[in-house]
């Protein structure tokens, strides 16, 4: 019986001893700072510390400790384990970017990098928020990364840098005595604005169109997703991904250089919100929707889909957020989104050979 | 010294609904959350929300599904997080391998294991009320109480997270028979 199966499995599943003990030990201490807050706690001690080694000659400062390892060990400490130090830097348009560390095993590799503003340049362009624009990569002369994926970890103000953890894969083993990093554009000034997004004008039938996907993903894989989401099988003529979304406004219609919500429908338990990025050649938007039910919770998309299309010469980016909600009344219901705004696009690129002698 | 043994006192009673809990909360936290360190994080979490909001409980049954709902809640925000979801979309394949195999701190068989690992590929939503309703044997409408929803999306979620699970059991090769009288 399922139940009892359940349960025999779970009856297994314990909280360690020295986590019990580490608990009672804070709550004796007055409960301590939260857990959740952590991470914005780790980014701050990170940054202090960093700083304080900077600008003050103790002992400890004198090994060398850099200031990247102290804050990739706040965010991941296994990760910090496993670096190898590179400190490799190349300068372009008065902007460094320095590769310092690197984790590499097999096809894969992390790398830990930062940008700042190139000594006397005279300029500011690297002062908070920024994005590599997706255009990376690493290569051994023979073998090239085909994914990768960005994060960026922080802005560190004492030495006004930005630093981003960058994650690649290739289709065969890189050859670590000779590696190649580049990055051919970066974001500058990005900011983001909390908005509304209006769901009374939902829609409950609505006329749908076949579109090539360049994008998809989500927590609910898209085996999970009902058949009328799933992709249309490809065929011998047209192997890419296809997918039907709704048809409710001209693209032709929506701004080139700012978000346009495009509508919403309700159909068959799923609420689709479909929002142009507008051209996003030399810009990164991009939003996060939130869905808030009538309790007050509030949650991400379970899946996305995405794709491009031509309006006079232009390529705009379009997105459509599924939500599987059973929604009784859409008016208890309401939405908001984080629109990811980029500034300046500053183009390289910045290439950095090194060789990694961490074995 | 009076305040010294009223300090003593209330560390003690914390400990003791800690205790109390602690498996519950532990349990719950690992079937919503992909890794052993997430559910490391999510538990201390819990305990410390308690701590210092200190609620008082009409009962054990009051108690325990208040700790429920703040670990449903904490996982919530866990996921929510713009941290989580930019490390899930650049660790996804690397966290997926860790929930599957590496990082199986408990003594599970391999069928416990599959199981484990099979209901963990359900949505959120549906990992909660599987677990609220096979482990900790609530009714629908309790489920309901906790988790905030109403009796017949519980009902629709459980019906949809059996039917699912029947489907993953089935791909991954398993024998169960996902039932159960709602």
């Amino acid at each position: 019986m399922f139940r009892d199966r359940y349960k025999n499995a779970y009856d297994t599943i314990t909280p360690p001893m020295e986590l019990v003990s580490d608990t009672l030990r804070k709550v004796q201490s007055g409960g301590g700072a939260s857990v959740r807050k952590r991470f914005a706690v780790r980014m701050s001690i990170a940054a202090a510390a960093a700083a304080v080694c900077l600008v003050m000659a103790v002992p400890v400062c004198a090994a060398h400790i850099p200031a990247f390892y102290q804050i990739v060990e706040y965010v991941s400490p296994a990760m910090a384990d496993r670096l190898i130090p590179i400190e490799k830097s190349c300068t372009s348009q008065g902007i460094t970017m320095q590769v310092e560390a690197i984790d590499i095993e097999g096809n894969e590799a992390d790398i830990i990098l930062s940008l700042r503003d190139a000594e006397n340049s005279g300029q500011d362009l690297v002062h908070g928020a920024m994005d590599l624009f997706d255009s990376y990569g690493l290569s051994d002369y023979t073998n090239d990364s085909v994914i990768g994926g960005c994060c960026f970890l922080t802005y560190e103000e004492a030495e006004d840098k930005a630093y981003f953890q960058v994650m690649l894969q290739a289709d065969s083993a890189y050859q670590s005595d000779k590696l190649q990093f580049r990055v051919n554009s970066v974001l500058c000034g990005n900011y983001n604005e909390t908005k509304d997004v209006d769901l009374s004008g939902t829609v409950y039938t609505a006329e749908t169109k076949t579109v090539t996907l360049n994008g998809s993903g989500g927590p609910l894989n898209e085996d999970m997703l009902p058949d009328f989401l799933k992709k249309i099988p490809a065929t011998a003529e047209d192997p890419r991904p296809r997918v039907k979304v709704l048809d409710l406004m001209s693209v032709s219609d929506c701004a080139a250089d700012d978000f346009t919500v495009m509508g919403t429908a309700y159909e068959d338990g799923v609420l689709r919100v479909q929002v142009c990025m507008g051209d996003n050649s030399r810009s990164d938007r991009h939003v996060e929707l939130f869905l808030r039910d009538p309790d007050g919770n509030e949650r991400y998309e379970d899946h996305s889909v995405s794709w491009h299309e031509e309006v006079g010469g232009a390529r705009y980016q379009i997105y459509e957020f599924w939500f599987l909600e059973d929604i009784a009344d859409i008016a208890d219901y309401s939405m908001y989104g984080i629109f990811h705004y980029s500034g300046e696009l500053v183009e390289g690129p910045w290439q950095v050979t090194f060789r990694v002698e961490g074995d | 010294m009076k305040s010294m043994h009223r300090e003593k006192d209330r560390t003690s009673f914390y400990e003791e609904v800690i205790r109390r809990n602690s498996e519950t909360v532990y349990r719950l936290a690992y079937a919503l959350v992909r890794t052993r360190a997430d559910a490391d994080d999510i538990y201390q979490e819990v305990f410390l929300r308690y701590v210092r909001k200190t609620p008082a409980f009409d009962s054990a049954e009051h108690e325990k599904a208040w700790f429920m709902r703040v670990t449903i809640n904490c996982c919530r925000n866990f996921w929510r997080s713009p941290w989580m979801q930019r490390r899930s979309a650049l660790e996804g394949d690397a966290l997926e391998r860790e929930a599957s195999g590496a990082d199986m701190f408990y003594e599970a068989a391999d069928e416990d294991r599959l199981l484990i690992e099979t209901v963990k590929q359900l949505p959120e939503k549906y990992r909660v009320v599987i677990h609220l309703f096979y482990y900790e044997d609530l009714s629908v409408e309790e489920i309901g109480r906790i988790t905030k929803s109403k009796a017949s999306t519980v009902r629709t979620r459980l019906t949809r997270a059996r039917r699912e699970l029947k489907s993953l059991l089935q791909q991954e090769g398993g024998d169960f028979h996902v039932q159960g009288q709602i």
